[in-house]
């Protein structure tokens, strides 16, 4: 493929997919109840763009971060990443692709293991990728980037505190230098006055450029402070999409409508 | 007014630390009280301490009055009259409050039951009107549902309603939304303000999320480090904070109009963490992260009371 074709193709390019999960048998001859996760979902994410995904819960936020990050394979549709399909068994390219697209999960304390210092825990990526070069140094780096001091590299997870660890967990990402990062829940573990800074620092990540971010949240006002764009989903459909003011002022759909009326504010 | 729930000099320890320190309050009759704080200011444990439900190891001291009883120290056999009878409590996680192996008619029975014999068979009827008034749509097919089958949502007004079915004096919510969507979030604590106000029952909101305080707690106190460093009227204490700690929460909150206003800006931060209960800081807990911390500090303020507000503070705004 020429580098032109390349520049113009996003960076996740999703056309129609749907996901059926499938019941088990109730008796022998039974049928199998199908159940539909995602719903003809279209949506093109471009190189560098920050998307904000929200919906309530069962609404398929996860799910679609499960596609695009390879996890699931869509029952219908194409999943593109970055022009090719990613999913196809081309070993060189597959590896490729799990490098490019990181994950953030929710609970930084469930997502490292507790008797595993952080150090050795940030250069597992690095071994797992082979890639080469000092990766003291690289786990270094990444933790400036994420704020953090040096000193937690021969700490345990347990001596750190919430939002430390899941800043910890951001850098582990950041580490082999994904194209993708998807990060599912990220803030809503944290204390009231943690959170912020794990935003904050979602959106100085957005604010550089090089980084496609995609935030999960049901936190409207977190997604909007980092991200540009956003995608409101509802029973596995996205209902409304486009730029996340636009929508926040004037939603159109009932789903984004109701999202933008639960938040609370200090009156 | 006589307050129903009279607290003083109220302490949880394991002998060792302290998770609560001299904690007063005073919940008058169909009062809603916020108490709101980080996780680790005590605000769980001082719940529990109410219901005699602390975890192993742990006691309290100093008095917490209902009516005529003291619920510190008070024999299991007098607790069994006031817990879930007097005082009833809505958990957090609705999936491990509920017995995963019955159904939920078992747990209204049982509730029902207990608190009084005559009422023993018209449980079913009673658990009914209970739930529809919570707005659970066919309540006669949920009480035959196992835990599992419902939403987190329903799960939610299920406790909502086992706290309400023996129409308590006081009923203890600790952070009853946090494991439900936002949508949802607004629905629940609408029904139960309106099953406290039906009741008269006052209500201890326990959360860290100022926004729902201020929609639905008309007192709010603030803890920190196991003591309560501001507590007043809503409305002043959220709107003209005095102690640094309440003003940078405030501040900290994330709501949709702020963020739409000012775009591009950093979200304010409160620097540092909590202290831990081992390394509690001698003085005031907040000392360490606080901007007007001064050599004062270093002493345990004492309270100050003006009106209805009180503060723990040497530096106050």
């Amino acid at each position: 493929m020429s580098s032109a074709s390349l520049a113009a193709e996003p960076l996740v390019n999703c056309e129609n997919i749907s996901i059926i999960y499938k019941s088990p048998r109730m008796s022998l001859l039974g049928k199998r109840s199908q159940f539909l996760a995602l719903k003809d979902v279209t949506l093109r994410i471009e190189s560098g763009e920050s998307l904000g995904i929200v919906g309530s819960s069962g609404a398929g936020k996860t799910t679609f971060a499960k596609v695009i990050s390879g996890q699931v394979l869509p029952s219908t549709g194409t999943f593109k990443f970055r022009g090719g399909d990613p999913l196809l068994k081309n070993k060189e390219m597959y590896g490729e692709f799990r490098r490019s697209v990181q994950y953030v999960f929710q609970n930084p304390k469930s997502s490292f293991d507790p008797r595993i210092k952080i150090g050795r825990a940030l250069i597992e990526p690095l071994r797992s990728f082979k890639i080469e070069g000092n990766h003291n140094e690289m786990v270094t780096t990444s933790l400036d980037t994420v704020g953090l001091d040096r000193g937690v590299f021969v700490r345990y997870p347990h001596e750190l505190s919430g939002g430390q660890l899941q800043r910890a967990a951001i850098a582990r990402a950041l580490v082999v230098k994904p194209k993708l990062l998807i990060a599912d829940e990220p803030a809503s573990s944290l204390d009231v006055s943690i959170r912020a800074q794990v935003l904050n620092l979602f959106k100085e990540l957005s604010d550089t450029g090089d980084l496609t971010l995609v935030l999960i949240a049901h936190d409207l006002a977190a997604v909007a402070h980092t991200s540009r764009k956003l995608a409101v989903f509802e029973s596995g459909r996205v209902v409304e999409s486009g730029l996340a003011f636009e929508i926040l002022k004037n939603p159109q759909s009932d789903a984004a409508r109701r999202l933008v009326e639960a938040n609370l504010t200090i009156a | 007014m006589t307050p129903i729930l009279r607290v003083r000099d109220l302490w949880v320890s394991n002998g060792r630390l302290a998770a609560v320190r001299g904690v007063n309050l005073d919940i008058l009759p169909g009062q809603r009280l916020g108490l709101v704080g980080e996780s680790g200011a005590g605000k769980s444990m001082f719940g529990l301490a109410i219901m005699n439900l602390l975890p192993f190891g742990w006691s309290a001291t100093g008095s917490a009055v209902l009516g005529y009883t003291d619920l510190i120290g008070i024999s299991e056999t007098d607790q069994r009259e006031v817990r879930g009878r007097r005082v009833a409590m809505v958990f957090q996680d609705s999936l491990s409050a509920l017995d995963p192996m019955k159904r939920i008619g078992w747990h209204f029975k049982r509730i029902i039951s207990r608190a009084s014999s005559d009422q023993a068979t018209q449980w079913r009827g009673m658990s009914v009107d209970i739930l529809s008034d919570l707005g659970v749509e066919n309540a006669a097919t949920a009480l035959r549902k196992y835990p599992h089958q419902l939403s987190g949502g329903q799960r939610q007004r299920i406790l909502i309603g086992m706290a309400v079915a023996t129409r308590p004096e006081l009923i203890i919510a600790d952070e009853p939304t946090t494991s439900v969507d936002t949508a949802i979030q607004r629905n629940v604590l609408d029904m139960l303000t309106a099953a406290t106000n039906k009741l008269g029952a006052s209500l201890i909101l326990v959360t860290h999320d100022l926004a729902l305080v201020s929609n639905y707690c008309d007192t709010v106190a603030v803890m920190y480090g196991g003591q309560i460093v501001e507590s007043g009227p809503t409305s002043d204490v959220l709107g003209k904070s005095r102690h640094p700690y309440t003003a940078a929460l405030v501040n900290s909150n994330i709501s949709l109009t702020r963020v739409i206003e000012q775009q591009a800006e950093a979200l304010p931060v409160i620097p540092g963490v909590m202290p831990s209960l081992e390394s509690m800081p001698t003085g005031c807990a907040f000392r360490l992260r606080c901007d007007r911390a001064s050599s004062a500090c270093e002493e345990i303020p004492p309270v100050s009371i003006s009106g209805s507000r009180t503060l723990r503070c040497w530096n106050p705004k």
